[in-house]
C-alpha cells in the first residue's frame, strides 16, 4: 500500500485530454487504468471536455503554455494548428516505421500537413449507406439504380422518402464531390470549387432534390434519424454515430455508398479521422508518444472496437471475430476503401458555411449551380488572399510607424503633466468624496481588471491584421492601422450582381446593421410591451396567479439551448407543427427559412418567447416600488384604468424600466445564440446580425483582427445609443 | 422627479422596514397598515364566486393564452425527456381526422413514458456532484455580485460626486463589447495572470463581474424610487452612512434585490463556455458543462439533454418561488409583514 503510494508519486503525470462520453470514454479508461497499472514511469489523466467547448479549450490553453501533453481531436484543423504554431508537435522523430504499418494509407495522409506527420490516426468516421431492410432487400449496386429504388419509395404527400440525408451539408455533399473529382481543392491544393467535376456533383445533387423529388427538404440529422425510425425513409446516408440512435424494432443493414455510373467513379464519402496530437510544451514528449503507440496498438484497437464502438484506425482489430462477424462494423471497414479523408487545409475551415448556404440556394432552386458555385470561388479566394496576405507580411515584420510611438509617448506626458497639475484638486475630490468612493471601488477594481483590459486588448488587436497565421508573431510584426475599419464603414458593395441578377448583397456590413437594428427594435418592444402586459395581469390577485407566475418564468428556468432548437424544430417547413397547425386551420404552410421576413420571424418569435420572463420579473419588482395609495388617490379623483397607467404606473416604472430597456437592447443586439441556433442567418447569411457576422469573420474565416474591429464597431454603435437614450430620458424629467 | 418624490413620500409600506428602524418609519407604517385596512372593507364575494369572476375576466385569459404559448414549447422538452428516446417522434396528422382530433395530434406526447432519460443522465455521470458545484458557484456569484452591486448602486443613487455619470456609462459599455472575443483575454487574466485556472474563485468573480452592470443599474434605479426624507431624519439621528445603508435602504430594496440576485444566479447557472475552459478537474465541472457532454458534431442524445434541462431547471424555480414573495405587492404582501 505504502509502496504502492510511493511509487505513484514518483511517478510523471501525462495528461490527456478527450471529448468522450458513454462507452468510448468507458472503453479509453480502462485502457488507460491497464496502462498505469502496466508500468510505474508514468501515471495518465484523462480529462472529458464536451465537444461544444473543446476546441476554444485547446486554442485558448494550447498556444499559452498551458494544456495536456496530449490530446485526441478530429484531424481537420491540422492544417490550421499548425500553420498557427504552438498548438501541436510534429512526431516524426519518434514514430517507428512498424507503427505506421498500422494504419491505412488514407488515415495516414490525414494526419500529414506540409510533409510533417503530426499524430498517429485513432479512429475513423465516415458515410455509409444505412437502409431499411423491410423496405429494401439488398442494396443498390450504382447511384442510378439507388434514385430508381428511392423513387418507389417516395410519398411526398404522406411524408415518405427513399432517401434522407444531410445533403445541404458539406461534409455529406463530399461524396458527391470526390465521385466526381478531386473535391474543393485541386491536386496542387488550390481551391477550385467551380471546377466542372464540383459543378457536376452539385447539378447531380439538384436533380436529386427537385427533378427526381426523392429527399425531404430542410434535412438535418434529427430528421434523418427521426424519419428512418418510423419507416418513412428507406435509406439513409449516415455515419456510425446513428446507429445508437435507431429504434430497436427497425431491421437495418449497412452498406458502401454505390458506384455513380455517370462518373464511373464511386461515391466517396469524406471521412473524419480523430487522431492522438502531441503539445508542443509537453515536458514528457517521448513517454507521450509512448502512450499514443500503446493506445493504437491491436489489442487496444481491440478494445474501443468492442467496448467503445469505435472504428479504429489500426486496421488489425478488424480480423477480431467479434468485430469480423459484425456486419456493420465491416461495412463501414468496406467504405473505408474508397472514403477520402476531409482535407486537413486551413482553407478548408473556410469552406464550410459558405459552401452550406450555397448548396442550400441551389437546390431550393433559388441559384444555378455553376453561377453560384463560381460566385462561391470568388468570394473564397478572396477570403484566402486574404489570409494568405497576413502570413506573407509576418515574412518581412514591419515596425510600428515612429510617429505612433511618439504620439503614445506624448499621450502619457499629457496625462502625467495633467494629473501632477490636478494633483490637489483630485485629492480635494477624493477628500469630499471619499465615502461614495469607496462604495464604489470593489465594483470598479473588478470591472478594471476582467472587463477593460479585454476590452483593450480587442481594441488593439483591430488595429492589426492578426489572423490564423500570424496569430503568434509579435504583435509589432502585425500592426496594420485604421484598414480594417475602412473596410468594414467603406463597404458600399451594396448589391450583387447585374440587371436581372441584381440581389441585395447581404455580406455587406450596412445591410447587417440594417437587420440588427430592426431585430433590436422588434425584440425589445415586444418583449417589454407583452412583458409589462403580463406584470400588469399579475400584479393583483387573481385564480392561480402563484402558478401563472411560476409557469411564466419557465422559459427563463429551462437552457435556452434545447428551446431554440425546440422552436427551430417547430418552424420545419415540412414537419414542424406551426406549418401543421396552419394547415389544419386552414392555411397554406410557410417557407420559414427561405425568405428573409418570415426568417427574421422565426428568430423574433424565438428570442422574444426567451426573454419575456426576464423582463416580467424586473417589471414585478419595479412594480412594487408604486405605493398603492396613489392609485386610491386617483380613483377618488374619478381617474380611469389608462389615466392611472399612463399618470401613475410609466412614470413610476421607469426608474426601473429604462436601465433595463437600455441593458435589454444592448444584449438583443449583441443577441448570439437565438441568431445562430434557430435561422443561423437564413437565407444565405440575410438575417446575421453583425456579432453572428463577426463570429463567422472571427472563427469561419479566421480573421480575428477583423472580427474584432466589428466587435469594436459594434461598441461604438451601442455606446451611442446609451449616450443619446440617458439624455432623452433626462431631458424628458426635466420637462417635467 | 417631483412625481418621483411625491410617490416617495408614499412608498414606505413595500416591505416595510417598520420593524427594523421603527422610530423613522413609524407614521408612514400607520399610513400603510390604513391603508390595507381600506382596501379590505369591500363586502367579500363567496370564494366560487370570485373564483368565477377571476376567469371570466380578461386578465385571466391573456395570462391563459400567454401561458399556453409558454407552455408547448416546453412540452416537447417534457416529452422528449420521459420519451426514454433521442428524438421525439414527428408529428403526423391523422388521414382524414376531424379538426378537434387533427389538432390533438399536436400536442406532444411520448409514446410511453420512461424515466430511462432521467436515470442515464443520474448515473452515467456524477450529475449530483455537478449540481451541487453550480450552485456552491451559483451561489457564491449571488453573494459577489449582490455585495459589489449594492454598494456601489447606493453610491450612484444618493451621492453627487464628480464622474457618477460617466461611472454608470462605463459599467453599460461592458456589457456592449461582444462576449465571443473576450475568451482569450479571460482566460489570460485568470488563468495566467491571476493563477486561478481550475478554481471555483476564478468562475465566481468572473460571473459576479459579468453580472455587476445590470444589477447596478437595476439597484440604481430602484434606490432612486425610494424617499429621502428616512435616510435624512436618520443623517440628524447620527446614524452613519452605513448603518442607513444596511438598515433602511436594503430592507427597502427587497424586491430590487431579489430580482438582481435572480439575475446573477442565472448568469453562473447556464455558463458552460468558461466553465469548462478555466476548470482542468471533473470533478469540479459545473452542470451546464455536463449536459454539453450530451451534444457533439455528429450524434446528439437530446432526450438526455432534455431529462438534464428538467433537472437544471428545478433550483431555479424552487429558488424564484423562494424569493417571489418579495415580487408580488397587493394583500398578501401587507399580510406577510403584518
Amino acid at each position: 500500500m505504502c509502496l504502492g503510494a510511493a511509487r505513484s508519486f514518483a511517478a510523471e503525470e501525462l495528461l490527456l485530454w478527450h471529448g468522450y462520453r458513454g462507452a468510448e470514454r468507458q472503453a479509453l479508461e480502462w485502457l488507460l487504468d491497464d496502462y498505469n497499472r502496466s508500468q510505474d514511469q508514468v501515471r495518465v489523466r484523462a480529462l472529458a471536455v464536451p465537444f461544444g467547448s473543446y476546441a476554444d479549450k485547446l486554442s485558448a490553453a494550447l498556444p499559452r503554455g498551458q494544456g495536456p501533453d496530449l490530446f485526441i481531436f478530429a484531424h481537420d484543423r491540422i492544417g490550421g494548428w499548425a500553420s498557427a504554431g504552438h498548438t501541436i508537435a510534429p512526431i516524426d522523430e519518434f514514430v517507428r516505421p512498424q507503427v505506421l504499418s498500422r494504419f491505412p494509407h488514407n488515415l495516414l495522409s490525414a494526419m500529414r500537413y506540409h510533409g510533417s506527420l503530426y499524430g498517429l490516426p485513432f479512429n475513423f468516421k465516415s458515410t455509409a449507406l444505412i437502409f431499411n431492410r423491410a423496405l429494401v432487400d439488398t442494396p443498390p449496386h450504382s447511384a442510378e439504380e439507388m434514385i430508381a429504388l428511392a423513387r418507389a419509395h417516395t410519398d411526398r404527400q404522406h411524408g415518405r422518402f427513399g432517401l434522407a440525408y444531410s445533403y445541404t451539408e458539406p461534409f455529406f455533399h463530399g461524396a458527391l464531390m470526390n465521385a466526381w473529382g478531386s473535391g474543393p481543392f485541386d491536386t496542387q491544393n488550390r481551391l477550385a470549387l467551380d471546377s466542372d467535376a464540383n459543378i457536376q456533383s452539385v447539378q447531380l445533387l439538384v436533380d436529386w432534390v427537385r427533378k427526381d423529388g426523392v429527399l425531404p427538404e430542410e434535412p438535418n440529422s434529427t430528421l434523418v434519424t427521426n424519419l428512418f425510425n418510423q419507416g418513412r425513409a428507406a435509406m439513409v446516408i449516415s455515419g456510425p454515430w446513428m446507429l445508437g440512435e435507431i429504434d430497436p424494432q427497425i431491421d437495418y443493414a449497412v452498406a458502401p455508398l454505390p458506384r455513380l455510373n455517370a462518373s464511373g467513379k464511386p461515391l466517396s464519402p469524406w471521412v473524419a479521422v480523430e487522431g492522438l496530437f502531441l503539445s508542443p510544451w509537453s515536458k514528457r514528449k517521448t513517454a507521450a508518444y509512448g502512450l499514443m503507440e500503446y493506445l493504437t496498438a491491436r489489442e487496444s484497437a481491440e478494445q474501443m472496437a468492442i467496448a467503445g464502438g469505435q472504428l479504429p484506425a489500426n486496421l488489425a482489430a478488424f480480423e477480431h471475430p467479434q468485430i469480423a462477424t459484425n456486419d456493420v462494423a465491416m461495412a463501414f471497414r468496406e467504405q473505408l476503401e474508397t472514403a477520402v479523408p476531409i482535407p486537413n487545409l486551413p482553407e478548408m475551415t473556410l469552406l464550410w458555411k459558405p459552401l452550406e448556404i450555397t448548396l442550400k440556394k441551389v437546390v431550393k432552386g433559388a441559384a444555378q449551380p455553376a453561377a453560384a458555385l463560381q460566385r462561391l470561388q470568388r468570394d473564397l479566394q478572396r477570403d484566402i488572399a486574404a489570409l494568405q496576405a497576413s502570413r506573407s507580411r509576418d515574412a518581412a515584420p514591419t515596425q510600428i510607424p515612429a510617429w505612433l510611438w511618439g504620439l503614445a509617448l506624448l499621450l502619457v506626458l499629457a496625462a502625467a503633466t495633467a494629473l501632477l497639475r490636478m494633483r490637489r484638486r483630485i485629492a480635494a475630490t477624493w477628500r469630499d468624496n471619499r465615502t461614495a468612493y469607496l462604495y464604489i471601488l470593489p465594483a470598479m477594481l473588478g470591472m478594471l481588471l476582467l472587463v477593460f483590459f479585454p476590452l483593450l486588448y480587442g481594441l488593439l488587436l483591430s488595429f492589426t491584421d492578426t489572423t490564423l497565421l500570424n496569430e503568434n508573431t509579435p504583435l509589432a510584426s502585425r500592426w496594420l492601422g485604421l484598414d480594417n475599419y475602412v473596410g468594414i464603414l467603406g463597404d458600399w458593395n451594396l448589391w450583387y450582381g447585374e440587371g436581372v441578377e441584381r440581389s441585395i448583397n447581404f455580406d455587406n456590413f450596412y445591410w447587417t446593421l440594417l437587420v440588427t437594428v430592426c431585430w433590436t427594435a422588434s425584440n425589445v418592444l415586444l418583449a417589454v410591451g407583452l412583458a409589462l402586459l403580463l406584470a400588469l395581469a399579475l400584479n393583483k390577485p387573481i385564480f392561480g396567479r402563484a402558478w401563472f407566475r411560476v409557469l411564466l418564468i419557465l422559459p427563463w428556468a429551462i437552457p435556452n439551448y434545447i428551446t431554440a432548437l425546440v422552436w427551430k424544430g417547430m418552424f420545419h417547413p415540412q414537419f414542424g407543427v406551426i406549418n401543421q397547425a396552419l394547415q389544419i386551420f386552414g392555411f397554406a404552410p410557410v417557407a420559414w427559412f427561405d425568405s428573409v421576413g418570415a426568417s427574421f420571424f422565426t428568430g423574433l418569435v424565438t428570442n422574444v418567447w426567451l426573454s419575456i420572463p426576464f423582463m416580467m420579473v424586473v417589471i414585478l419588482g419595479g412594480l412594487q416600488s408604486i405605493p398603492r395609495e396613489l392609485y386610491e388617490a386617483a380613483r377618488v379623483e374619478g381617474a380611469g384604468r389608462w389615466f392611472q397607467f399612463r399618470a401613475i404606473t410609466l412614470p413610476l416604472l421607469k426608474p426601473v424600466l429604462i436601465p433595463a430597456i437600455i441593458l435589454s437592447v444592448v444584449w438583443t443586439f449583441n443577441m448570439f445564440n437565438v441568431i445562430y441556433l434557430v435561422s443561423g442567418g437564413a437565407p444565405a447569411g440575410a438575417n446575421d446580425i453583425l456579432i453572428t457576422k463577426a463570429f463567422r469573420i472571427g472563427f469561419e474565416k479566421y480573421q480575428y483582427a477583423y472580427a474584432a474591429a466589428y466587435s469594436v464597431v459594434i461598441l461604438a454603435l451601442l455606446f451611442c445609443y446609451a449616450l443619446l437614450q440617458t439624455r432623452i430620458s433626462r431631458t424628458m424629467e426635466a420637462a417635467r | 422627479m417631483a412625481l418621483t418624490r411625491f410617490a416617495g413620500a408614499f412608498g414606505v409600506q413595500i416591505g416595510s422596514p417598520a420593524d427594523l428602524c421603527p422610530s423613522y418609519a413609524k407614521g408612514d407604517a400607520m399610513n400603510a397598515i390604513v391603508g390595507w385596512a381600506k382596501r379590505s372593507v369591500p363586502i367579500r364575494p363567496t370564494r366560487v364566486g370570485r373564483i368565477l369572476r377571476d376567469i371570466c375576466s380578461w386578465r385571466f385569459a391573456l395570462l391563459l393564452f400567454a401561458g399556453l404559448i409558454v407552455i408547448y414549447p416546453l412540452l416537447w422538452v417534457v416529452s422528449l425527456a420521459f420519451s426514454g428516446q433521442q428524438a421525439l417522434q414527428l408529428v403526423e396528422l391523422p388521414e382524414g381526422a376531424g379538426f378537434w382530433q387533427q389538432l390533438a395530434a399536436l400536442v406532444p406526447l411520448p409514446q410511453q413514458w420512461s424515466l430511462d432519460n432521467f436515470r442515464a443522465v443520474l448515473t452515467e455521470q456524477p450529475f449530483m456532484r455537478w449540481l451541487f458545484n453550480s450552485l456552491v458557484v451559483a451561489l457564491s456569484t449571488t453573494v459577489v455580485g449582490l455585495g459589489l452591486s449594492c454598494t456601489a448602486a447606493y453610491a450612484f443613487s444618493r451621492f453627487k460626486f464628480p464622474g457618477r455619470e460617466r461611472g454608470l456609462m462605463l459599467f453599460l459599455i461592458s456589457q456592449m463589447f461582444p462576449a465571443v472575443l473576450m475568451l482569450i483575454p479571460l482566460y489570460v487574466i485568470v488563468v495566467q495572470w491571476l493563477g486561478l485556472g481550475n478554481t471555483w474563485l476564478g468562475l465566481v468573480l468572473v460571473y459576479a463581474i459579468t453580472a455587476l452592470p445590470f444589477c447596478v443599474w437595476m439597484l440604481k434605479g430602484y434606490f432612486d424610487t425610494l424617499p429621502y426624507e428616512i435616510e435624512e431624519s436618520a443623517l440628524l439621528e447620527g446614524a452613519s452612512r452605513f448603518t442607513i445603508f444596511y438598515k433602511i435602504i436594503l430592507p427597502l430594496a427587497r424586491p430590487a434585490i431579489a430580482v438582481t440576485g435572480l439575475f446573477s444566479f442565472m448568469t453562473a447557472w447556464n455558463e458552460f463556455i468558461l466553465a469548462s475552459i478555466f476548470m482542468d478537474d471533473e470533478s469540479r465541472y459545473t452542470v451546464p458543462v455536463g449536459l454539453r457532454f450530451f451534444v457533439s458534431d455528429y450524434a446528439s442524445e437530446w432526450g438526455f439533454f432534455a431529462a438534464g434541462s428538467i433537472l437544471v431547471s428545478i433550483p431555479v424555480i424552487l429558488l424564484f418561488l423562494a424569493l417571489q414573495r418579495f415580487l408580488v405587492s397587493g394583500l398578501s404582501a401587507g399580510a406577510v409583514k403584518g
